[in-house]
């Protein structure tokens, strides 16, 4: 029994092939379903997003398995072959576990640490489980890879840290504000790097939004997509006394907020908190303005270096990461070793059964005289020398299938499974 | 020497430690060092509750300056250990930790049992009372200043912005500064009210004669004008929090001149 990974990555193919061999969200089950199908695996998951799709299969024969899935592929999307043979990356056991692990810790995202990649290996894995795709080895590798991924951003810092101007301005405005919740923001200059920055905000609880721009209708039009207001050009300054946080990005070839302005509306304001994100090219906002009291201004510069801050501290925690994918591999390869001995321990355990009941039967029929309480005594001491070899042959394949085990696994086979010839013939 | 004195060696010891462990995690980004400073903390504050009960038990005279202190620096760090389960608080404990340390080092060696054997003792528990609950809460505030400071000057400089992780924000700390200043000055005013009464008493020479009395009416007025500035007026900022980092500089400046003339 073999575990195996098939896919593709924003690192092996660029976005056209992705999205040409990406599955719908709402048919990923559907998809682990129709490679089971095929016969080509016995456990089978798809996980798809916009930077990846990978199969995760269980399958007898590891090497026939892949040229299988890949002329799955090929007739789902209705692709050659040749298009995206040379983009797939293949894993196989302990690789696979690795890869998977790695995926829900967001080491192999995009960027690094994201969080929405282990919402994505849920949703693979509860599609595949719905459809009957995952059974045993599936159900427990994925249950592992999520316990990693909650893990590697509890126990580091893979996930800290913002990584894009919307989440770095709500985190310095989270250090000011605290909660964001029915904070007011006001947007000079109705441009796209501003919307994005001001969803983040909203979603982050802030609440009012004033819009101005110089033109009226875009401003008009901002407001209404946020539920705000639109407040004339001209009539900015005294908006400064009731916005907690201000976005700058207008076209401006000149200051739009002078340090004098700001200054006045800080004493209206009686020095209550003003945070200013001044995202514009040439800047906005007087930088004079950051040494007034209880002003924080922060321009796209400052910002990008927060984020490479961040993304710098990400990739030092990499290797504790790593570290903890390890140890879940570990433990998962030995889940696994074990589970291929089931078969053989069942297959002992039965054959004791079966050599207890024979021999003591035999042995009861020669003591007819025996009482009913004698007669238990004998079969419980048969039972239990029984029961003591075999419970260390167990303990000592358990122990050997952390290191392989196939031969001590291999010599007890030989040792207890299979028929000695004499005793056949000497019953 | 009691045994209960000699557990204040450790305690000591634990304090100094402890603001080693949260200057390294706040400052230097140490993981791990800021909860081994809270065990510390924790057996720092059981050991220094287990002398203060011993001594109530050994000495029948209770509440000189020294027990006072050891309350005051007991209770502060208490507090701050509950408040850290509460808000995000660890940066508080780069200033509560040296301060706990510095106020029992300076009343090492003062002698026990000063209060003079003339004094009524009806008027003692009152006065030291609230004035050990209004120091506490004064203390705690001032810490609380000064990480809305640090913050501050973290924010605006832009640099270290990553170990504001540690720190509450502006607003929560700036709302616990008015909240504890509130309740110390309040305390702070019973105790010179009663310490005003308690001299009238017994007699004595004017109170504002003393110059630890004129140190603790100059405290006053400094934390009732914060409180006047920020809560009537509604002034926010950093020159606000320096006001009560001065107020509190005058009420150390009142204890060392006790230690003094003890």
């Amino acid at each position: 029994m073999q575990l195996l990974t098939l896919g593709l990555n924003h690192r092996t193919a660029p976005v056209e092939l992705r999205e040409q061999l990406a599955f719908a969200e709402s048919r990923v089950g559907e998809a682990a379903a129709a490679i089971l199908d095929r016969g080509i695996g016995s456990e089978a998951a798809v996980l798809s997003t916009c930077n990846r799709a990978e199969i995760y299969l269980v399958a007898r024969d590891g090497d026939a398995a892949v040229p299988a899935l890949e002329a799955f592929l090929s007739e789902y999307h209705r692709l050659p072959r040749e298009v995206f043979h040379p983009h797939l990356y293949r894993r196989r056991d302990r690789d696979s576990s690795r890869h998977l692990f790695r995926v829900a810790s967001g080491v192999d995202s995009m960027v690094l640490g994201e969080s929405q990649i282990l919402a994505q290996v849920r949703t693979a894995f509860e599609a595949a489980r719905t459809a009957g795709a995952v059974k045993l080895v599936l159900d427990e590798l994925f249950r592992r890879a999520l316990n990693v991924g909650k893990r590697s951003r509890t126990e580091t810092d893979i996930g800290r840290g913002a990584l894009s101007v919307g989440s770095a301005a709500v985190e310095l405005a989270k250090t000011i504000f605290g909660q964001l919740d029915g904070r007011t923001v006001l947007i000079l200059g109705a441009g796209k790097m501003s919307e994005l920055t001001v969803r983040h905000l909203i979603d982050s609880g802030a609440r009012h939004v004033i819009v101005a721009n110089r033109t009226h209708d875009r401003a008009l039009e901002l407001a209404r997509q946020f539920g705000g207001r639109a407040v004339p050009y001209q009539e900015l300054t005294p908006q400064l006394l009731v916005a907690d946080i201000v976005i700058a990005s207008t076209a401006a070839p000149h200051f739009v907020l002078t340090t004098e302005a700001v200054s006045r509306a800080m004493r209206a304001r009686r020095g209550r908190p003003l945070f200013l994100i001044d995202i514009a090219v040439p800047r906005d906002i007087e930088p004079g303005v950051n040494d007034l009291d209880n002003a924080f201004l922060y321009n796209i510069d400052d910002l990008q270096e927060q984020i490479e801050q961040n993304r710098g501290e990400r990739v030092k925690e990499v290797a504790r990461v790593e570290g903890l994918i390890e140890i879940e591999c570990d433990a998962f390869e030995a889940w696994r070793q074990h589970l291929e001995l089931r078969p053989l321990l069942t297959e002992l355990a039965r054959k004791s059964e079966e050599v207890q009941a024979r021999r003591l039967g035999e042995a009861l029929a020669r003591l007819p005289n025996l009482t009913e309480r004698e007669r238990e005594l004998v079969r419980g001491a048969g039972k239990a020398i029984a029961n003591e070899l075999l419970h260390g042959v167990f303990t000592q394949l358990r122990n050997a299938s952390r290191d392989d085990g196939y031969l001590e696994a291999e010599l007890v086979r030989r040792l207890f499974l299979e028929d000695d010839p004499d005793e056949r013939s000497n019953p | 020497m009691p045994a209960h004195a000699w557990l204040m060696a450790p305690v000591i010891a634990a304090y100094l430690l402890a603001a080693g462990c949260y200057f390294a995690e706040v400052f230097f980004q140490r993981e791990g060092c800021a909860a081994r400073g809270r065990g510390l903390l924790i057996a720092a504050a059981v050991l220094q509750g287990a002398a203060l009960v011993g001594h109530s038990v050994a000495s029948p005279q209770f509440f000189n300056m020294l027990e006072a202190s050891t309350i005051v620096v007991w209770l502060v760090v208490v507090a701050f250990l509950l408040l850290e389960r509460r808000v995000r608080m660890t940066a508080a404990g780069v200033f509560v930790t040296p301060l706990a340390f510095l106020i029992s080092v300076s009343m090492l060696g003062l002698p026990a049992g000063h209060v003079p054997q003339d004094l009524d003792k009806r008027w003692l528990w009152p006065h030291l009372g609230v004035l050990v609950l209004g120091i506490t809460a004064l203390g705690l505030a001032v810490c609380c200043a000064l990480v809305y400071l640090t913050s501050e000057h973290v924010l605006k400089s832009k640099h270290g912005v990553r170990a504001l992780r540690y720190f509450p924000s502006l607003d929560t700390a700036d709302r616990l500064v008015v909240c504890l200043t509130a309740f110390g000055l309040s305390m702070l005013t019973a105790g010179i009210a009663t310490g005003v009464l308690w001299s009238y008493a017994l007699d004595r020479p004017a109170p504002w004669t003393e110059p630890r009395t004129l140190l603790s009416l100059g405290a006053w007025l400094l934390f009732a004008t914060y409180l006047f500035v920020r809560q009537v007026m509604g002034w926010q900022g950093s020159r606000a929090k320096w006001v009560i980092v001065a107020g509190f500089g005058l009420l150390v400046l009142t204890m060392i001149g006790y230690r003094v003339a003890a």
